[in-house]
């Protein structure tokens, strides 16, 4: 993690000074709102658990109450329940204040961010349109796409906080529509086109990559348990350690192939993985070319990679269209 | 032949537990794979015995592994079975079966319940001396993105229905730590001491080899581990265990060193593995002059061995496999040694 922060930031400082095209980071932001998400997540589950207790209770009280005659027993028994349920509504209240809170947080940051990143793109098209040089162009684009990322992931994420009945979600940005009115769409459209090739090319390196550590992992695993089967001394011969650092578990996302769609995906995955390594997974800043992860991760994070490989090409393919 | 349809029905059986309980549980399947393997063999010394009897044969392989997740619970099955046959020598014609189940449940977000259960069995179809074994571990699991502490105990039951005295139950607890020092790197240390418990085995007293004493063999086991992983272009490790038994029976308490090398890598499209176990041992008295029958398998409790093997993809699914083994070990008798070794070519189909 130390090293990946050097390595952006040397590569943000390098492109400042090379490209002189101003690029902001916003993974601060970033990071604050996907452990703003990650917590409604979680108190969510807490308020699920409990009105699950609550219904249970509520059974219970009606039956108890059905009966003819109660006893002195069931009638103590109802009122020991019914406090047993007045606690729970308190904590449930004070779980739900704190998604109300939470909720509030994250609007103001993604508002915040959204308000950002809009001022960020339509200086960075400015720039990108009135540059003449090739260099500048492509590093602003490549910045530019970054930026798309983001807040494509920032709306998506809008579902876990937003209230819908008062809040239009802004709309997607099509990359090609905005720079199309640039005098110098021509050159533009090649170098994103050249741009998206490379990003698809890397990628592609990076799931051949991980997929071949993959195999090394299997291949030894199924090594050595063959043969230490054949002696029938497993445990004794299973000297790796079956249980390491846990790193978060990704859940499968998608990038929507359909720039105006829901992705419900992406936001799961970003709320179930920790502002490490892995939950900054996205053009502004790729992970290293070879990367450890466990195995059980390993699966994950080319599915990971192959999603963003396809959104890139089928982007690409818009863009062709066009 | 009624064994050969014992180990086809447990197969079956097995097999269909696993593949009903991945479509039960299809809904939150996160993966599975299986294979299976055929390998032409030829191995030295197959009875591992100063007969050093060499013999060509056949393996069969079947893996199968299912993973469910499930939020905060991770289910794991994973089975593994080998027949072996030797085309002279029908009494050493073997299988060997393996299922492993690990289920973990987390409790907080860095705290987890983890449990882990296996059957183990070995079978000889025209001989006796199959035995088998079952094992539980419960434990609790801390893990942070760097570091994991594991604690816990577990429980194995060994059975050896054809040699009663060697039947025996280990139980005891176990300290894990993992520590992950960068991205490419992973550092372990292990402690476990357990208390080993035979039910028909008689001490023995070296002094007097022949008056056996009364009491049951009584032993307490102590290893520490230590290890480190790396991952660059190539996964090299390195393992080194102490272990410490103490016995009621003079005859059994011993201390060993013992390290294990690993390295896997992908050389000119072959993807290469080499597994070197080293072991020193020595017997807190001295056994030189006795035969003592310490172990009704040989191919258990291997001590020093150099493995080799390689793999080469045809396709997606198919590949060429081969392994070359040379293992030195103790026979079934304490502190004396045999040698072989051990080729084989084979393909693998997998899904």
């Amino acid at each position: 993690m130390k090293y990946k922060t050097i390595i952006v930031g040397l590569l943000i400082l390098l492109l400042i000074s090379v490209n002189g095209i101003a690029q902001k980071s916003f993974d601060h932001q970033r990071d604050q709102l996907i452990e703003i998400l990650r917590k409604i997540t979680q108190t969510k589950t807490e308020i699920d658990r409990i009105d699950h207790q609550l219904n249970s209770i509520d059974q219970k009280i009606t039956q108890l109450e059905n009966r003819t005659d109660l006893t002195w027993l069931e009638r103590r028994r109802i009122v020991k329940l019914t406090e047993e349920k007045a606690l729970h509504n308190a904590v449930r209240l004070k779980y739900y204040r704190q998604v109300l809170d939470y909720q509030n947080s994250a609007r103001s940051i993604s508002g915040g961010l959204l308000e950002s990143i809009a001022t960020v793109i339509d200086s960075t098209l400015n720039q990108i349109s009135a540059s003449d040089s090739d260099a500048r162009r492509q590093a602003g684009l490549d910045y530019l796409l970054g930026i798309i990322d983001l807040r494509n992931w920032i709306i998506d994420s809008q579902g876990a906080y937003a209230q819908i009945d008062e809040e239009l979600y802004p709309e997607k940005i099509d990359i090609g529509n905005i720079l199309s009115c640039s005098r110098l769409y021509p050159q533009i459209h090649d170098d994103l086109l050249n741009l998206m090739d490379s990003k698809i090319e890397k990628l592609t390196v990076m799931i051949k990559t991980a997929k071949e550590e993959e195999i090394l992992q299997n291949r030894l695993d199924q090594f050595s348990l063959e043969m230490s089967s054949v002696g029938g001394e497993i445990k004794d011969q299973a000297y790796r350690p079956e249980e390491k650092p846990n790193r978060e578990t990704l859940t499968d996302f998608t990038y929507s192939n359909d720039s105006g769609g829901k992705n419900n995906d992406y936001v799961s995955w970003a709320l179930s993985t920790d502002a490490g390594p892995l939950s900054s997974l996205g053009s502004i800043d790729y992970l290293p070319i070879i990367k450890s992860l466990e195995p059980s991760e390993l699966p994950d994070y080319i599915f990971t990679l192959d999603s963003l490989r396809q959104y890139y090409i089928t982007e690409k393919q818009k863009l062709l269209n066009q | 032949m009624i064994r050969s349809f014992q180990h086809f029905r447990t197969v079956c059986i097995i097999t269909i537990i696993l593949v009903t309980s991945g479509t039960a549980f299809s809904g939150i399947s996160s993966g599975s794979s299986f294979y299976i393997k055929t390998e032409l063999i030829s191995e030295s010394n197959i009875f591992e015995d100063s007969t050093d009897t060499q013999s060509f044969g056949n393996y069969f392989w079947f893996g199968m592994s299912h993973n469910f997740r499930l939020k905060r619970q991770n289910l794991q099955l994973k089975m593994l079975s080998n027949l072996a046959y030797y085309n002279l020598y029908d009494s050493e014609n073997k299988s060997v079966n393996l299922l492993t189940l690990q289920y973990n449940y987390s409790l907080f977000k860095s705290l987890s319940l983890q449990t882990f259960a296996e059957v183990f069995n070995k079978q000889w179809y025209r001989s006796t001396g199959g035995y088998s074994n079952r094992l539980m571990s419960l434990g609790i699991n801390y893990s942070s993105k760097t570091t994991s502490i594991g604690v816990g105990g577990d429980y194995r039951y060994n059975y050896f229905p054809s040699y009663e005295q060697f039947t025996s139950d280990y139980s005891g607890f176990y300290l894990q730590v993992n520590h992950r020092p960068s991205d490419r790197t992973m550092t372990s240390l292990k402690i476990s001491s357990h208390s080993v418990r035979y039910s028909d085995r008689l001490i023995f007293d070296i002094d007097s080899p022949d008056s056996s004493g009364t009491d049951l063999q009584k032993d307490r086991l102590l290893t520490i581990q230590m290890g480190f992983e790396t991952h660059q272009k190539t996964i090299i490790g390195a393992y080194f265990r102490y272990i410490v038994n103490s016995s009621n029976s003079s005859a059994a308490s011993f201390q060993a060193a013992s390290c294990r090398l690993l390295v896997s890598q992908k050389i000119l499209g072959f993807y290469t593995q080499m597994i070197v176990d080293l072991k020193l041992k020595k017997y807190t008295n001295d056994l030189d002059r006795l035969r003592i029958f310490a172990n009704p398998d040989p191919e258990q409790n291997i001590q020093n061995q150099l493995m080799l093997g390689w793999d080469r993809p045809l396709n997606d699914h198919l590949s060429l496999q081969g392994k070359f083994a040379y293992i030195k070990t103790e026979t079934t008798f304490s502190n004396q040694f045999y040698d072989k070794w051990f080729v084989s070519i084979g393909m693998m189909v997998s899904f």
